[in-house]
């Protein structure tokens, strides 16, 4: 559960004793993520119930239009499973800034979802 | 004549590698280019580029392809591929129509994003909301015979 690799991605979930972190990194550019990344975060919001998770996409040099919604799936159920959820994105980067102003927009009934910029 | 035994192999690149290598060619002939506007471009070429992997049907005589002009007051880019149906060819329009029509990229990129969560199958035509929303391109559409013609337009400051 801790690592995933394809292509250019990688993203790593590290848990310390107090939150966990998971960081996108590479370029995301599968042309269907739903079939191998869309079951690895699956399982990774589930294992991470009940804990304080920050996901990081500062790294994250490109991202696909197919890669949202894997996205959007795996915070949604983050949602429902963690604690608190925080979102990272890089905000002198304007595409990363435009991105994620809509998935704020999607995730604003969600709770214990909060994107921020850093 | 003696025949020595050869053992060749020859890996024939996927579709989808030509998207990346198009990505690639960008970030060189394009590298000049203010970052935040390489990352624009490269966004949207590549979303036309998967779109045709994806969507366009097979046509020998006439290759798909894409065009991008760039000049200090405008970027440009034109694809262009045959469709596999006219059926095919109306999502992407109504789509592109329905981009052109509204006032808030961002907006409608977030409400197309809530109308696929529940959908599990390629055909949404996410791309072309990312290209307005994301990178700032004005998209227009137009079927001409059975060849679909995109093209996705920036003014510059």
């Amino acid at each position: 559960m801790n690592e995933y690799h394809q292509d250019d991605l990688h993203i790593t979930v590290v848990t310390s004793h107090d939150d966990v972190v998971v960081t996108w990194r590479g370029e995301s550019d599968a042309r269907n993520p739903r079939e191998r990344l869309g079951p690895y975060l699956s399982e990774v919001a589930r294992k991470l119930g009940s804990r304080t998770v920050r996901v990081t996409f500062a790294e994250l040099t490109f991202m696909n239009s197919a890669t949202v919604l894997p996205i959007m799936d795996f915070l949604k159920d983050l949602s429902k499973s963690a604690t608190k959820v925080t979102v990272e994105y890089r905000q002198d980067l304007q595409w990363q800034v435009t991105s994620f102003r809509a998935l704020r927009i999607v995730a604003r009934t969600w709770g214990n979802v909060s994107v921020v910029g850093v | 004549m003696k025949i020595e035994i050869v053992n060749e192999q020859f890996q024939l690149p996927t579709l989808w590698q030509i998207v990346r290598d198009i990505r690639a060619t960008l970030g060189v002939r394009f590298a000049h280019l203010d970052p935040q506007l390489l990352d624009a471009i490269t966004l949207t070429v590549s979303e036309l580029a998967e779109n045709i992997v994806k969507f366009a049907a097979p046509d020998a005589s006439h290759l798909p392809s894409i065009e991008l002009e760039a000049t200090p007051t405008e970027i440009r880019v034109r694809s262009e591929n045959t469709v596999r149906s006219s059926e095919d060819a109306q999502v992407v329009l109504t789509t592109i129509e329905r981009i052109r029509s509204h006032d808030n990229p961002t907006a409608l990129f977030a409400q197309s994003i809530e109308e696929s969560m529940d959908r599990r199958s390629e055909g949404s035509r996410q791309g072309f909301y990312q290209i307005a929303a994301v990178a700032g391109f004005r998209l227009e559409g137009e079927l001409v015979g059975d060849r679909l013609v995109v093209v996705a337009e920036r003014r510059l400051k």
